[in-house]
This record gives structure tokens, sequence and C-alpha cells, in this order.
């Protein structure tokens, strides 16, 4: 017995020593920004992945576009200093700034732009159907061009938007990758990526041959003048959000891009740290338009009946700050799109008129509505159980298919005959069309006749009013009676940061270039 | 003996092909494949289908596994789809942190077991050893994960003296951070072992206890403490040996769910990443280097009682 | 021959008795098997037990507090967690049941004919070496990579990890039987392969293996909530003490109860099992301790 008590009070010894020593204090160098990611990206290949957590590591601080927006959602000069438009909207001329050198030492030149930007073009969907297959050519060392088939006036917004990224690398780097993400992560930014050491850090260093674009002090939104404030930048991936929370208040992190609706009140009230927020996602269920009992309208309708949107947002993120309710496809922030068309059949929360229409679509006990749902979000996860116990409310079979992420893609793509829906969520993105729930060809295969021929008006318009127009219209219609999918609301995911620190991210989530101590 | 040896580790030869056979089957059975985690979620079926017939996807199943054991044979591990570096650098650098793991979790449950296990033999049928053994059977019940949560919400939840979780290498923290960070998913981890090794403890020391020449010793009027420290614990010393070498090999595989709750970049991780996103190779290596280490122990574990029992080798 | 059946089957009765016996007066197998009779009853009568629907929700009861008409508190889409707990008793159950009863039968079938027939007994143990040399953690993510997530694949999956571990125990307990004399004069009657295997050696070894499907009906419990742990076994919305301790491990600052409550009651089933195999070798294989 006096053994054990020896024993016990040995550990407890060794525990409290160990305690005493606590973190290890004052460590902090000033030339370091520490940033607690929300999970590792696959590679940093962001032209051709679709991935956001990959652009929140490289966006504008490794590589850089031809133009990029400002905070007012205007388009400026990045790796381009000025260019011109034809004017029937189809020849697009960008001259390049000279002397921009990538990591490398190589100057950037014209050939450079064109091989990355035909990449672009041919790995993303929605640049690709903008321009109509068209690509890029050099004029001469210093210039390029693309002529295009059909006009269209969106061309820099579609370079300069998030997304899967027209960014600029090497040729040599382009090429050898093919289709392929790239090996090497070289571009012209003022960050040059460093190290990544695989499930630990990724470490991105300032990088001495940057050259500054416009006038010092000039950064808003996604670009203008940037400068390495930090020697060293690190991105962590803490896996779970007690970690992130406890690792901001001890400082081992400096930022942490998402905050668990649970923990938000932690920081909501403290001085030390400041809260930033951005629209950022649309979650939505999306129906499988092409077989199966969602490819009836009337089904679709039912299931947007029934859904009360307020705890399917509150339910994944925990707190009403969190998030905001409102009907429109595009966000609120986007500049010309935003809408509240057939805002009366949005979050209805309505059993009774649901079943009807279920009735009204011959709906069977046996039938089953199948949700497609992958097992590692566990947002998209909460809101289809949430959706699964309300359609059993009024009486509907409603079944999971839960799969990995991996099975998952598979399953959605290349099996439509085991789902009728599945949740995802979409950025912020410039024009309508690029939405990609809308799109014949992506998963739910919205093959409406109205909203292809009123999207393809909407591209290839030159009149910014009339396109608007034509946006509300339809979008009133998809509420109605297309309801390709059933939109929940626009999150406001929200990050903090110690508030010895400021920038431009303070108001666009994603973007961390700008990030620097407050008085410097 | 050098026959015994030897014939040993030709019977490992059927055991690895099996390994890696199960292994090549079960992960290209899998649905998915590395192109639809490269392209991300919103990426279309064509930009998927090219990007697989480039990685070499479309190439029937023997002649990838044929090229894959081929590979072995040359001493080439293979490739990650997702990290950079050669197969035995990756291996490497996760196997760093779960080896780091085991030992804090082996040397735990050896630290603990040990000396419980022997006082519960001494005192046999005592309150001590009553409660000794009931610790035990409490230890060999709690699953990694549970005694995780707990030292979680007991130490960093409740009493904020340990990190929750993460991982920090020795050459930036130093020794003491380093173990800070250690300590609870060693424990949590060493915990079933612990209390195997003092059940096994207790075992074959009291087996030793009874034995005639220690009847004989006391007899002899050798005192207490010298009786037990030479006599018995040497003797019990190759049980006790075994059980800490079986534990090692067990927390090995056993990393997958203390790394996932601590969220250390260790060889569980790795491989439950792997199969998610379908690194094949990583996922092939990893299994095959585990069961090797695993079946090696194992050998090193029977020669040793071959060297000390005869007999064994006649089996 | 009649009569030495009825010496058999006189001596068997006997010998049964004897554990019956035995089993009473072992401490630990009373309590466990009470343990396991008490989680066996949670699982059978979850419906009447349950305070609530498993399944109902009140999404704005978002993580209420025990007491406040949840007993033990709501989860994160307000959902009554004591019911939750107990239906999740039903999935461990269920999954420890099935695994103990299919690796058992299986693995005995495999170890049986492996002992009697020389040549798929190299086979046959290769395969069964090269599968357990994988650790069971690992193999059981992988298998469960293929099959998909749900409770007959988790089953699957389990059975396939221990199947090859209860086929060398049953082989090398049957070796043993086979060596004896009786078995060969049985041989030499002329006695059939079938019989010989399942009704002289096969009741022989029955204990020892009944031992092992008990610690394999407790370690599936631990594999299954550990695989609904990492997300890939049982998923929600069904509940399983497994995801609802991942659940828990995302809001455990928050929500105390949802890691506390169906951690006790794993740990209890777990313990309860184990308890109840120590006793049951204790009773049935006396000589192993």
């Amino acid at each position: 017995m006096r053994r054990i008590l020896s024993i016990a009070l040995v550990l407890t010894l060794c525990l409290t020593v160990l305690t005493a020593l606590g973190p290890a204090a004052g460590a902090e160098d000033a030339a370091v920004l520490n940033i607690a990611l929300d999970g590792q990206p696959e590679h940093l290949d962001v032209a051709i992945s679709t991935m956001d957590m990959a652009s929140e590591v490289v966006f504008g601080s490794v590589f850089e576009k031809l133009v990029a927006f400002n905070g007012d959602s205007q388009v400026i000069p990045e790796l381009a200093e000025s260019w011109e438009i034809s004017d029937s909207n189809r020849v697009y001329t960008y001259h390049l700034r000279h002397g921009i050198l990538f990591h490398n030492g190589d100057e950037m030149k014209a050939d450079d732009v064109v091989a990355s930007m035909n990449r672009w073009i041919d790995n993303a969907g929605n640049a690709n159907s903008l321009v109509g297959g068209a690509h890029f050519t050099k004029v001469d060392d210093y210039t390029v061009e693309i002529r295009m088939e059909t006009g269209t006036l969106y061309l820099n917004e579609m370079i300069a938007g998030l997304g899967q990224q027209g960014v600029v690398m090497p040729a040599s780097v382009v090429e050898a990758a093919g289709n392929e993400p790239v090996k090497e992560y070289i571009g012209t930014g003022p960050y040059a990526f460093d190290e990544w050491k695989a499930d630990r850090y990724i470490r991105l260093k300032a990088f001495d041959g940057y050259q500054p674009y416009g006038t010092e002090g000039d950064y808003s939104g996604w670009g203008g003048y940037k400068t390495a404030w930090y020697d060293e930048v690190n991105f962590y991936f803490p896996g779970d959000n007690t970690t992130v929370v406890s690792g901001i208040q001890t400082g081992e992190f400096d930022i942490a891009d998402r905050l668990n609706g649970d923990d938000y009140d932690t920081f909501v009230d403290d001085s030390d740290f400041t809260i930033f927020s951005d629209e950022a996602e649309l979650p939505m269920l999306i129906f499988n338009k092409a077989q199966g009992v969602a490819a009836n309208p009337l089904v679709r309708q039912a299931v947007q009946a029934v859904v009360n949107c307020e705890d399917l947002m509150y339910a994944s993120y925990g707190n009403p700050d969190l998030y905001k309710l409102y009907s429109s496809y595009m966000f609120e922030s986007s500049a010309n799109w935003y809408t509240d068309a057939g805002s009366e059949y949005y979050n209805r929360n309505d059993p009774e008129a649901a079943r009807a229409l279920f009735d009204e679509a011959g709906w069977t006990d046996s039938d089953v509505f199948r949700i497609l749902v992958r097992t590692d979000i566990s947002d998209f996860y909460a809101q289809a159980q949430v959706i699964q116990e309300e359609l059993r409310g009024i009486g509907v079979q409603c079944e999971l298919v839960a799969y990995d992420a991996s099975s998952y893609s598979d399953v959605r793509n290349n099996h439509p005959e085991s789902w009728d829906a599945f949740i995802t969520n979409f950025g912020p993105k410039v024009l309508p069309n690029m939405n990609l729930f809308l799109s014949s060809t992506w998963a739910g295969w919205c093959t409406d006749e109205r909203i292809a021929s009123d999207l393809s008006a909407i591209t290839s318009g030159t009149d910014l009013d009339e396109a608007r127009q034509t946006w509300e219209a339809l979008q009133a219609y998809m509420y109605e009676e297309a309801v390709p999918v059933v939109k929940f609301g626009t999150t406001q995911l929200s990050g903090v940061c110690r508030s010895d620190i400021t920038g431009a991210f303070i108001k666009e989530r994603l973007v961390w270039i700008d990030a620097h101590p407050v008085n410097g | 003996m050098h026959k015994y040896i030897f014939r040993r580790l030709l019977s490992l030869i059927p055991v690895l092909f099996v390994v890696s056979l199960a292994i090549f089957m079960l992960i290209h059975l899998v649905p998915g494949d590395p192109a639809a985690a490269m392209l991300g979620e919103q990426a279309t079926q064509e930009q998927i289908d090219a990007l697989r017939e480039e990685l070499g996807f479309n190439e029937p199943l023997v002649m990838q596994y044929l090229h894959w054991v081929g590979g072995l044979f040359r001493g080439d591990w293979g490739k990650s789809y997702f990290m950079d570096g050669s197969m035995l650098e990756i291996l490497g650098s996760h196997m760093l942190p779960t080896l780091q793991q085991t030992l804090v979790a082996v040397g735990f449950a050896t630290l603990v077991g040990v000396p419980l296990g022997m006082t519960a033999a001494i005192r046999r049928g005592g309150v001590s050893d009553r409660l000794i053994s009931a610790f035990s059977t409490v230890g060999v019940s709690m699953p990694s994960f549970l005694m995780g949560l707990g030292l979680v919400l007991l130490f960093s939840v409740k009493l904020r003296w340990l990190p929750s979780s993460g991982y920090k290498e020795i050459a930036d923290v130093g020794w003491v951070q380093h173990f800070r960070y250690m300590l609870l998913p060693g424990i949590a981890l060493g915990f079933i072992e612990m209390g195997l090794i003092i059940r096994m403890t207790r075992s074959a020391m009291l087996e030793i206890l009874d034995a005639d020449y220690m009847r004989m010793a006391k007899a002899k009027g050798v005192s207490r403490t010298r009786m037990f420290l030479k006599h018995a614990m040497k003797n019990a010393l190759i049980g006790i040996l075994t059980v800490v070498g079986l534990s090692f090999i067990s927390c090995l595989g056993g990393a997958a769910v203390t790394e996932a709750i601590f969220n250390l970049p260790g060889i569980g991780k790795l491989t439950l990443n792997a199969v998610m996103r379908r690194d094949y190779e990583v996922v092939q290596a990893v299994v095959l280097m585990v069961s090797l280490l695993n079946v090696l122990c194992t050998l090193v574990l029977d020669i040793l009682y071959a060297l000390v029992d005869p007999r064994v080798r006649l089996n | 021959m009649t009569d030495l059946s009825s010496v058999r089957r006189e001596l068997r009765r006997e010998q049964r008795r004897l554990n019956i016996r035995r089993f009473f007066r072992n401490r630990q197998a009373v309590f466990g098997s009470l343990i396991v009779l008490l989680m066996l009853c949670v699982a059978v009568f979850a419906p009447l037990l349950a305070p609530a629907d498993p399944l109902a929700q009140t999404v704005s009861h978002r993580f209420a507090k025990p007491g406040e008409g949840y007993v033990l508190g709501a989860d994160k889409l307000g959902r009554d967690l004591l019911s939750r707990i107990i239906y999740g008793a039903r999935v461990s159950m269920t999954v420890g049941l099935s695994v103990g009863l299919c690796s058992m039968l299986l693995g005995m079938t495999a170890g049986l004919y492996a002992c009697y027939y020389k040549s798929l007994d190299n086979v046959l143990m290769r395969i069964c070496d090269g599968l357990s040399a994988i650790p069971s953690t690992l193999l059981a993510i992988a298998l469960m990579a293929v099959f998909g997530p749900g409770i007959p694949n988790v089953i699957l999956a389990l059975s396939i990890v221990y199947t090859p571990r209860m086929a060398r125990v049953s082989r090398s307990a049957a070796l043993v039987v086979k060596e004896q004399t009786y078995i060969e004069a049985l041989r030499s009657q002329g006695a059939s392969a079938t019989r010989i295997i399942w009704r002289h050696i096969a009741p022989n070894i029955f204990s020892a293996v009944v031992v092992q499907a008990s610690y394999y009906f407790a370690n599936s419990i631990i594999t299954e909530a550990g695989l609904s742990f990492l997300g890939v076994g049982v998923p929600a919305p069904q509940p399983s003490w497994g995801n609802i301790l991942a659940e828990g491990r995302e809001v455990i600052t928050k929500a105390w109860w949802m890691v506390v409550y169906p951690g006790l009651a794993t740990a209890l089933a777990v313990m309860g099992t184990n308890v109840f195999g120590d006793g049951l070798r204790d009773i049935l294989d006396p000589h192993t301790n």
C-alpha cells in the first residue's frame, strides 16, 4: 500500500513540475505570423483545384493574377499594368508589367502568362465556357491577347474572382505538370513557398525580389500595394477547435481562419481579440434532376416547402451571428446580382403545404428520398439529419447515404441512380452562371431549358441592367417552379485574430496577405 | 539455433506476401481515387477522368500490383500523390511522433504496471492486491480514445495544466515542452497496456514465488527484499519483457485513434488520411511497414524464448 | 457403444453441473455476466426505457444542459442524450454479439479443418498469419473504407479482422486434441472426417473458443466505438456511443456531458464483458490462468 502511495506521489510530482514549466513564454518573434487553418489542403495548385483551403494559403501571397479585385469589387491591375477590350468585347489585350520576378529568379514574360492562363482555361469549367474554348496567345514578350468567338463583358471579373484561379506560374512548371497539380510552387507574390511538412505545417518566406504595385499603403479587398510584413508565415492544421481556441489564447496562433459557432462567444467580448467575418458560403441541398424521385419538380418543391432554414443553419453553425437568412442565390455583397426574388418560397417551414405537394407528386409510403452525405464534414451531416427529421415529421421516408469523401465523389458523379440529393456549399461568385449548381454537366444536372438559355443570355449580353432583370426573373422562376436546389442561408464565417494585428482581412476573410501589426 | 532463426525468417515471406496482396486489393477495391481528392469537391467528372488517365489508374490492377512489388524489391517503396519526398522519408517523419508517443506509453505502462503488479503479488490476497487487480481490470477495459477524452477533459479543459492536442518537435521547443505535448496521448495509449502489464507481472511473480527454490531460499533465511529483487524479479523478467514487447507492438498499431484525438502527425493519422484520400501507395507502404515491424518484434521475442528455453526450437 | 455414449453423456451432464456451481462461486463471472445481462436488457428494451425518441430533434435546445427536460442533456441537434445512449447500447450489443458469433463459427471451422487437412493447413494458416500481422485498427479502417459506413458493414469488417485470429486459436487447441489416441483410434475405425471433426474434436476445443469469443465481444465493442469515433463506423443519425463521443470531442469545452456519459456507458460495457470473459476462462479453462 505504501508503495502505491509513493508511486502516486512521484507521478503527481512529475506532473506538477511539467505543468509549472508552462508554455514557453516570450519566444514570440515579431517577424513571424502563425495562422491556424481549418484543415490541410491536398496541394496548393489553385489553378486546377476547386478547394478553398489552398487559396487561403497562396492567394495573393505566393501567386498573383493578371488582375485583381479591390475592396469595392472593381477590377484593378496586378501583373498586367493595363489592358484593352475591343468594341465587340471579343478581344482582350493585356500589357504585362516589366521586371516582375518569379521566386526562382526568372523574369515573368508573355510565355509564362500564356501557358498558365491556357492551362487554367482547360481545367476550369467556368472559365472555359466563358471564353468559349478560346486561348491566350503571345503578341510580344510583354503583351498577350485572347480572341473569343462571342464577346463577354466579364473576363476580367472571371480572372480576378475567387475559386479556381488563373494564377501565373513559370511556363516550365506548368508544362511539366499537365493536368496534374504542379510539383513546384513558384509564383510572383511577396512570399515564396518554403516548406511543407506533411500533416504539420506549411511555411512561406518573404521574397526579396518582390516588386509592389501601386502606391504604398493602398491595399483593399483582394489587391493593391502588397508588402511582406513578416519574414516567415506558418500555417498549422490544429485539427480541432479546442486546440485552435487555446492556441489563439496562448499566442501560439495569431490568426485562426474559421471559428466554430460554439467558440464564438469565447472571443466576442474580449478586447485582446478581433473577430472578423465575411459572407463565406451558401450551403444548399442540390437535387438529382437527372433521375430518381427528385427528377419530379413537385418533389423538389415539396422539400423546399418543408425545410426550416433557421433550424438548419442554427444546427450547424450554432450562433445566429454566424449566418444570414436570405433567399438570394448570389451574395448580398456581390455588386450587381443580389435579389430577393422568390423569397416567399424561401424558409417556408410549412409541413402541410409540403405534404400536399408530396401527395400531388404521387408520393407513396414505399418511396424513399435519399440524401448523399460525406462523413467528414460535420456541418453538412448535421443539416442532412435535420432535413431527414423534418421529412420524417410529414411521413416521408428519408435515408442518409453516407460515404467518406473519396467514395462520395465517386458515387455522386458516377452513380446518380443511388441518390436524390446532396449537400454542399459554394463561395461567392462573380456571375450567376458561375454557380456550378446551375450547370447541366455538374452533379445534380440542371438541364432546365429556361435556366440554360437565360444564363447564356446574361453572360453574352452587353447591357448590365437587362442582364440583372433576366437574373431576377430567373431566380423567381427557380424558387417557384424549377427548384434545382434548396438554399439554406448564407454563412458569415468568422475568424479570430489577436487584436495587435490588423489588415484588410478583417473585412475580406480569405486574404491574410495584408495582415500586419497595428502600429506597423 | 541458426537453423531455427533461418527457418523463422523464411516463414516471414508468405506472411508478407499475404499482407501485401491483401492491402493492395483492399485499397484498390475502395471506390474513388486520389484524382477526386486532388481536384476538390466541385470538379467535373471529365476533369477527374483526365487526371486519372495521367496518373496511370487505368492500367490493369495486376500490372499495378506487379509494378509495386517489383519496386519494393528494388528498394523503392512508391510515392505519395499528395506529399513530397520519398516514401521512406514520409514514413520516417510520421513514424517519429508515433514512436515518441509509444515510448511514453510503454514507459508509463511499465513504470506503473510493474511495481503495481509486484506489489500485488507480494501482498497476495490482501487489500492492496484486490485494489490493484480491480485497477488493472479497469485498465484493460479502458479504450484509448475514452482515456484520451477523459484526460483532455480533466487536464486540459478543467485544470488547464497540459495542452489538449498538437505536436511540437524537440528541435523547436526543447524536451520539456515536447514531453508536455506527448504526456496525455502517451498515457491514453498506454493505459490498456498498463492493465495487462500489472496482470502479467502479478502472475509471473506469483508463479516464481510459489516455486520450490523460493521456498528453499526463504527457509534458508535470505532477506525478503533481497529475495524479491534478486531471485523473483530476475526470473519473472522474461515474462514481463514479453508483455512489454507485445505492448510496444499493439501501441504502434493502436495509435491511429489517439493520434486522431490529439492531432499528432503520426503513422495512424497518415494511414487514416491516406485511406480517406486514396493515397494508394502510402496506405500500402504504411501497412506493410507496420506489419513487418509487428512480425519482426514477434520474431525477436520468439528467438529470445528459444535462447532461454531450447525446447521451443523443436516445435 | 450405447453404454459408452450414455456414460459420456452422463459425464458431460456432470461437467455442466460442476461448471454452473463454479460459475456461481466465481464472483468475477457473476458480476461480469450481470453487467452484460444489464446491457443486453437495455438494448432489447430500449424503446421502453428511453424517455424520448432518440431521433426527435428540437434544434433550439442545442446542447441543453443535463436536467432541464433532458436527464443527461441534449446533443448538437437537441436530441435527448440519455435516449441516444440507451439506443446506442443496441448498436454495441448487436455488433459485439454478431462479431463474437461470426468469428467464432468461421474461425472455429477454419481452425478445425486446417488442423485436420495438412494441405489446407498451410494455405489457411499463411492467410491467417498475414491477416493477423496487420494491426487490427488499421485493417478495420481499410475494410470500412471498402464497405462504407453502416452497422452490417462494421460487423462484416470486424468479423474479417477477428476470424483469422480465432482460427489460429482453435487450430492450436484442435491440434492438441487431434494428437490424442482416441482420435487416432476413431480414424482407424474408418470414421468420416466430418464426424471426427464435429463430434469429437469440436466439443473439446469449444471452451477455449468461447472464452476467446468473449474477448472478441469486448474488443469489437471497443473497435466499433473507435471506428465510429473516427467517422468510419456507424453513421449518424443512428446513435452509437462512438459517434456520440466523436460529436462530443468537438464540443468538449462546452458540453462535457456529450463525452462523459457515453464514455461511462462504453467503459462499463467493455469492463463487464471483459470481467465476464475472465470469469468464463477461470471456469472453462482453469489451466490458462
